[in-house]
């Protein structure tokens, strides 16, 4: 009864997104404030509805109710709890469902936080992000419904793929979508400015915290996804640049432009063609993410849906929005009135060089992407576009990024000082160039540019740390004095300093483990020893053991660094009862220095394992600097001065309570 | 009843939330446009000054800044002006929404019947191994049993139940497993070798396998005068490259064969003699698609099964289903037969067919008890009603 009350909950969701699509947006046109407040209530609505729907799946999931079809194509009853929870969306119907709910999340987030949004902005603002809501609501009643029946029901069901239970991956999907579908709100904010004919100030002040929560979102998702393929599929990378990790790269890349255009906007009144540009451009990426993922023509672990009509319909959604953007921007583009002048050297003038740099940067991983695709529908030729492509395109436009990006905070608005900078940058330059030069020195393995990246890394680094120095005053005034200075400066100084400062740890992870990985493959029999950057693994056998829903071969290496045990490493293979199919699990021993990675192989015919063994150095530093823009981005967002409305009630209750 | 009495209630909550402000009697909003372009402005200005106090700002330059805020905000309110048009009284339109929003339940319950299966109850799996043994369906039990084994891995007796219904269901890597299971438990049994060894032939694409072909020799010493196991052994002998020891084999094996068998026989036969007289490439292949007399169609064509993905398996097991359809449309004088397709669709989940071939049985059998008595029994098993 309550898969068919979600079932209900979804239609009736459908409904009320369709009248909240007309009903405020035609109130916003003729200025009348009752139309217009209805897009409040039926915002909540549609998320209340929605969240009903999506509940109604998951606890079909959690009792393992094989009537729903859903639930018999992707569930197992033996499933532990997390993954029965993680299979509502650990396939294409379900994660439609989530992506629809977080959606409407985002646009009641809206319409309760909004309260101080000019009317008729808010009210097309939900109009168009409740038209998104409409074309995919359509999109799962139409092609992906979840809650369609079977009865009788199967006795089990098949399983969800053992590769996707996994904790990483239980909560990726979630976070990429919040973060896709997050600058959604960007775009109905960039829509509704169109339709409104003005872009002010108060505009890019709101649109800054969503794409930042977007971000954020994303950031943290796509290096969940990353660490997920790093230890789960056993080859020791962390990013393959897959059309899939590509779907989600671009809309991140197009997103971080946003965002930096969205604070010059929100401070200097300029760059709003960018903006508003950039906000269309983002969602547009994302759903084309969605869009490739979805369809099936792209072969690889992401693609549960592989069905040509739902690609189509998906097709058509990305056309529409994409398209009635852009040529809403072309009917209203001279109205943007261009504000706040600026010299070429200058923080507008360093953030729009950022911004042409990653929209390059998104543009060829776009062409690197579809390219291939495109030809074999042209021609029939496959092409396989593979990591050089990327080395040789993105690399280089990545160099000049991370050149320029610490002089950016220290430049002043409209005209700053170039020369200045570069001297408040000389410690971070000169730790760099030293480090550069003793790398050429003493290392004399990998690639001859290698120490100049991790130089640039180092100098991202210590630019952002001198960001802050300079800022507290740290050396100009008593100690204590550049401590409180320090303490006080505006959160969001401290986050993009954080931000920026993760961004380097990335580069020095990125570049170290290319650049110095280590790599054994070898057959080992039990009692055998092999010796891997410093440390001595010793192969002691394997035995089997079982799970819930699996049994597995595992392996045991005993670790040990100049005779001292380090750790006792168990990679294993496992095979899952449902449905049955073989995984890997890596054994990992993480440290500062860097992971050391064994791969349990196959049993060879004459005796003993094959055996992979890696050390991938500093290879942490990739997701902890993920992790450290996530958590800038929360510092930034909690700042006072952007948090939504806050400032503004705030006095306004202090000048007159009795409003 | 329930389930609509809940809809009703949904429904009504959302009618009642989205009609409140077209209803409202005055205007909801007030100047606040203006106010809010302000406070950021004012903002906007207190974070100059601050930024001045902290010297991140020159006295120069933070003049500049406040005065082209200044000219912004001057900009801001005279295109506030030009902006500003009178509230338009849409009653007509506003009456419209009402009556839409007030519609909104009577097409969401179209729509949902439309699509929706209100009728079907929810069946958690922890509910269905409670359910009365005489309600349950054929895939309860499975999950019953499932369940059972699960906690009591050591009951022979759930295994060797099991086992069979597997097989049935063309999950041979849990036949095989259980018939295994039930083998350590319960000892050696005729059945319960021969059902492991088919699982595991079928499983590996027909290859007889070493642990299929030590079943099959236990089974011939329990069972000297069954012809399975003789045939399956000299099949290992022709897979194990001893052509002449097959040939010699199957020659044997054929006098005296019964139709099931002598299909099976006479194939391989023939291909063993064209590979010894060097007509054809040697065969590493499994025997090929003849009529063996297993439970079900072909063997070989079968076994693949097991190596197949579960989508393709799917389709494949659909194939099978339809293949026996269509057998059974040209020569319905197959109670089995009919049996099967039934409890194939059922499983498949394909119940309307499942409900047709119920029915053209019955029509078969028009006037012969015992058969429909056994159709009925089926049906109820099945959850198909009578």
């Amino acid at each position: 009864m309550i898969i068919e009350l979600g079932h209900f909950a979804l239609v009736l969701a459908l409904l009320v997104a369709i009248f909240q699509m007309v009903v405020p947006a035609y109130g916003a046109h003729v200025r009348d404030p009752r139309m217009m407040a209805v897009a409040e209530p039926a915002a909540m609505c549609q998320f209340g509805l929605l969240l009903v729907s999506f509940l109604a799946l998951m606890q079909a999931y959690v009792t393992s109710d094989f009537s729903v079809a859903n639930v018999a194509a992707n569930s197992h009853s033996t499933k532990p709890l997390l993954y029965r929870i993680s299979g509502v969306w650990g396939n294409h119907e379900g994660s439609m469902v989530l992506w629809v709910l977080i959606l409407a999340l985002f646009g009641a987030a809206v319409a309760a936080f909004g309260r101080n949004l000019p009317a008729t902005l808010k009210a097309n603002v939900l109009a168009v992000q409740s038209s998104i809501a409409v074309a995919f609501i359509l999109f799962i009643l139409l092609t992906s419904n979840p809650f369609l029946r079977i009865d009788p029901a199967p006795a089990d069901g098949n399983g969800l793929n053992p590769i996707l239970q996994d904790p990483a991956l239980a909560f990726h999907p979630p976070f990429l979508y919040a973060g896709y579908v997050g600058f959604s709100i960007a775009y109905s904010f960039a829509v509704a400015a169109l339709l409104d004919g003005r872009i002010d100030a108060a505009w890019a002040r709101w649109v800054r915290p969503w794409t930042l929560a977007a971000w954020m979102c994303l950031t943290i998702g796509i290096a969940m996804g990353s660490w997920w393929a790093y230890y789960e599929l056993g080859w020791g990378g962390w990013w393959f640049w897959d059309p899939v990790e590509n779907a989600s790269f671009m809309p991140w890349l197009a997103g971080t432009a946003l965002l930096h255009s969205a604070l010059v906007m929100e401070k200097r009144d300029a760059l709003k063609v960018w903006t508003v540009l950039l906000a269309i451009l983002t969602f547009s990426l994302s759903l084309m993410g969605t869009f490739l993922v979805r369809s099936g023509i792209l072969t690889s672990v992401h693609a549960f849906a592989v069905d040509p009509k739902r690609g189509v319909f998906v097709l058509a959604i990305m056309t529409l929005f994409t398209g009635g953007a852009l040529a809403l921007f072309a009917l209203r583009a001279r109205d943007l009135r261009q504000g706040g002048i600026f010299a070429p050297i200058s923080r507008e003038g360093s953030l729009v060089l950022n911004n042409i740099l990653l929209t390059v940067a998104c543009a060829t991983v776009f062409v690197g992407t579809l390219y291939p695709l495109v030809l074999e529908s042209l021609t029939g030729d496959k092409i396989s576009v593979g990591p050089p492509y990327f080395d040789w395109t993105f690399g280089p436009l990545m160099v000049p990024l991370l050149i320029v990006l610490p002089f950016g905070p220290f430049l002043a608005w409209k005209r700053g000082d170039a020369y200045a900078a570069a001297q408040r940058l000389a410690f971070a330059a000169v730790l760099a160039l030293v480090l550069m030069a003793m790398g050429w020195a003493f290392i004399h393995r990998g690639p001859a540019l290698a120490p100049f990246g991790l130089a640039l890394g180092v100098f991202v680094m210590a630019g952002s740390i001198s960001d802050l120095a300079w800022r507290a005053r740290f050396g100009s005034v008593p100690f204590a004095e550049a401590w409180r200075r320090l303490v006080g400066l505006p959160r969001s100084a401290i986050g993009t300093a954080l931000a920026h400062f993760g961004v380097g740890m990335l580069v020095i992870g990125v570049v170290a483990t290319s650049a110095y990985r280590e790599e054994r493959i070898l057959v080992m029999k039990p009692g055998e020893e092999v010796r891997v950057a410093g440390y001595n693994l010793t192969f002691r056998g394997v035995a089997p053991a079982s799970g819930p829903n699996y049994r597995e071969e595992v392996g045991v290496f005993d670790v040990t660094r100049g005779g001292a045990p380090v750790a006792r490493l168990e990679p294993s293979r496992r095979t899952y009862d449902m449905p049955p199919m073989p995984t890997t699990e890596s054994g990992i021993h993480p440290g500062w220095r860097g992971d050391l990675y064994v791969v349990l192989g196959d049993a060879q015919t004459a005796g003993g394992y094959a055996v992979r063994i890696y050390f991938n150095p500093f290879v942490r530093f990739i997701w902890l600097g993920a992790l450290v823009m996530f958590i800038a981005g929360g510092i930034s967002l909690s700042d006072r001065r952007l948090r939504v409305g806050a400032p503004g009630r705030a006095r306004r209750i202090a000048v007159a309570p009795a409003e | 009843m329930a389930l609509f009495f809940l809809f009703a209630v949904l429904a009504a909550a959302v009618v009642w939330a989205v009609t409140r402000p077209l209803m409202a009697p005055t205007s909801v909003s007030g100047e606040q446009p203006e106010d809010n372009e302000i406070a950021v402005y004012r903002d906007q200005l207190a974070e100059i000054e601050t930024e001045r106090a902290d010297g991140l700002l020159g006295g120069a330059e933070a003049e500049g800044a406040r005065i082209e805020l200044a000219r912004r905000l001057i900009r801001r309110a005279e295109s506030q002006q030009l902006s500003q048009r009178t509230p338009a009284s849409e009653k007509r339109f506003s009456k419209l929404a009402l009556y839409a929003a007030a519609s909104l339940p009577v097409i969401a319950v179209a729509v949902y019947l439309a699509i929706g299966s209100p009728l079907i109850p929810s069946q958690p799996y922890a509910a269905r191994l409670d359910t009365p043994l005489e309600q349950a369906t054929a895939s309860d039990l499975v999950a019953r049993v499932e369940a059972h084994l699960r906690q009591h891995p050591e009951d022979g007796r759930g295994w060797d139940v099991l086992a069979p219904v597997y097989m049935r269901m063309g999950d041979f890597t849990q036949a095989a497993d259980s018939f295994q299971r039930a083998i350590r438990l319960l000892g050696e049994s005729p059945k319960r070798l021969a059902g492991f060894a088919r699982a595991s032939i079928m499983l590996q694409n027909g290859v007889v396998t070493e642990p299929a072909r030590k079943a099959y020799e236990k089974l011939r010493t329990l069972e000297p005068q069954s012809i399975e196991p003789q045939v399956w052994l000299a099949i290992a002998r022709e897979q194990d490259g001893d052509l002449k020891g097959a040939e010699a084999e199957y020659q044997r094996l054929l006098q005296g064969a019964e139709e099931p068998w002598k299909g099976l026989l006479t194939a391989r036969l023939g291909a063993v003699t064209a590979q010894l007289s060097g007509k054809a490439p040697p065969q590493p292949q499994p025997p090929a698609a003849a009529e063996a007399p297993m439970s079900e169609p072909s063997p070989d064509a079968k076994a693949a099964v097991g190596a197949m993905s579960p989508d393709d398996q799917q389709k494949f097991i659909g194939q099978m289903v339809d293949g026996l359809a269509a057998r059974l449309k040209q020569n319905g004088d197959d109670l089995d037969g009919w049996k099967r397709l039934v409890r194939s669709y059922v499983v498949l989940g394909r119940r309307d067919e499942a409900l047709a071939a119920l029915t053209s049985a019955r029509g078969q059998f028009a006037g012969n008890e015992s058969s429909l008595a056994q159709l009925n029994e089926l049906a109820q098993s099945l959850g198909l009603g009578s």
